[in-house]
């Protein structure tokens, strides 16, 4: 697998545990459906304290951290802003309180696509709204099956994957994502060229439909 | 409701981009739109190096994806950008908006694409009173403690990027979030 290799008109880069790929996700499955297509869904598993520091709640309150205070006013906002429109789409999102290991939960997205590709809107729902209502442990593989069996696919094996070549197809695809120019979620992949958030998701249409009048401007479409 | 206040600055390459749309959101809803000076935090490109860490890729890679897509959409409005090759300071010509009080618009359009097209020193006292001069006959020496007293007031509400759109006590970071803006605004 290559970064910026598919079959499908479009990549889409997300991890489960990203605030702003959570809300990206039913824009975008919308759009996919509105396009009678399957875009190729990958994980890109953020490393969130290499740029953005680390930190620990408990009850609500930050125990530990080595973040700066600007840091944290970007944080504070985006998380800010990523629930504003998550509650617009019906969702609740509670900040996380540590940095999670989404890896597991990512794979499923791959275990997912290669297996049962029309049941991944079924697996983001049994996943993404109860990881940010606190209410899923995605470093538990069990929990992960659950998911996948939730979502009407099979998880006879998913355990033994996501510990061996799943794992390394994870792996190896994060190893190329810096060196391809892709680093955070969503990030989109149209004709070779990225688009980091779902801001350019009216540009994306656009081309995907013809190009049929002015280019648009990047928007947070309602 | 009937104004809305947006933090801008002219170094920020997001900043450039939304001048249009927001006067077009503003047209839209009927809204004055107050423009107020933040000295924000750009950063350069870095430069790749061997070893570089995970932290120094990832902001390399950032950075250069966020040029490209400010220089995509720069396209898509039909505006000339290019990237200095640092970026440089703008307190005097951010300060130059309260001189500017009466001839906004000009000064701001002026001052932008000074620094986006024909890359001026916006920290230049001569640069800043030409544009002055240029935008509205403006003559004087643009006030760095107004800008101080801006800054400090802006960081209260917390701005701490721009461009920076405050709506009833409401933070939006980016021109991305007009759809929701217009909506507000008409909600009364």
């Amino acid at each position: 697998m290559r970064a910026k290799e598919s079959s499908s008109p479009l990549i889409v880069y997300v991890d489960i545990k990203s605030p702003y790929a959570f809300v990206a996700i039913k824009p975008t499955l919308a759009l996919e459906a509105r396009l009678g297509v399957e875009f190729d869904w990958r994980p890109l598993t953020l490393d969130i304290p290499s740029y953005a520091g680390s930190a620990e709640k408990r009850e609500g309150k930050v125990v530990t951290s080595n973040r700066s205070a600007s840091a944290w006013l970007s944080i504070r906002y985006a998380y800010m802003d990523a629930r504003r429109y998550a509650e617009r789409q019906g969702y609740r999102l509670l900040g996380t309180e540590k940095i999670w290991d989404s890896s597991i939960a990512n794979i499923g997205i791959t275990w997912v696509a290669e297996r049962h590709r029309s049941q991944l809107p079924a697996y983001f729902d049994a996943v993404y709204p109860c990881f940010w209502t606190r209410d899923l442990d995605i470093e538990d593989v069990a929990v992960v099956c659950q998911c996948l069996e939730k979502a009407g696919v099979n998880a006879d094996g998913f355990i033994e994957y996501q510990a061996g070549v799943g794992r390394q197809q994870h792996d190896a695809l994060q190893a190329q994502l810096h060196p391809a120019g892709i680093y955070g979620v969503p990030t989109y992949v149209l004709e070779g060229k990225t688009f980091f958030g779902r801001e350019h998701l009216p540009c994306i249409r656009w081309c995907l439909t013809g190009r049929t009048g002015p280019p648009p401007d990047i928007a947070y479409e309602l | 409701m009937k104004h809305i206040d947006v933090f801008i600055d002219f170094k920020s390459p997001a900043s450039y981009l939304a001048v249009g749309p927001t006067r077009d959101f503003a047209t839209q809803t009927g809204l004055d739109i107050r423009w107020h000076p933040f000295n924000s935090r750009q950063r350069p490109v870095p430069r790749f190096r061997e070893n570089e860490t995970r932290r120094e890729s990832h902001f390399r890679v950032r950075e250069q994806a966020r040029r490209e897509m400010h220089l995509h959409y720069a396209g898509v409005q039909g505006l000339p950008m290019s990237f200095p090759d640092q970026p440089g300071e703008t307190r005097l010509a951010l300060a130059g908006l309260n001189a500017a009080a009466d001839c906004t618009d000009d000064f701001i359009d002026q001052a932008f694409r000074a620094y986006w097209v024909d890359h001026e020193d916006l920290n230049d006292p001569a640069l800043v009173s030409a544009l002055l001069q240029s935008a509205g006959g403006v003559s004087g020496t643009p006030d760095l403690a107004w800008l101080d007293e801006q800054q400090a007031w802006a960081e209260s509400l917390g701005v701490f990027d721009v461009p920076m759109y405050l709506v009833r006590d409401q933070r939006f970071l980016g021109r991305e979030h007009l759809p929701l803006l217009t909506e507000v605004v008409s909600s009364g």
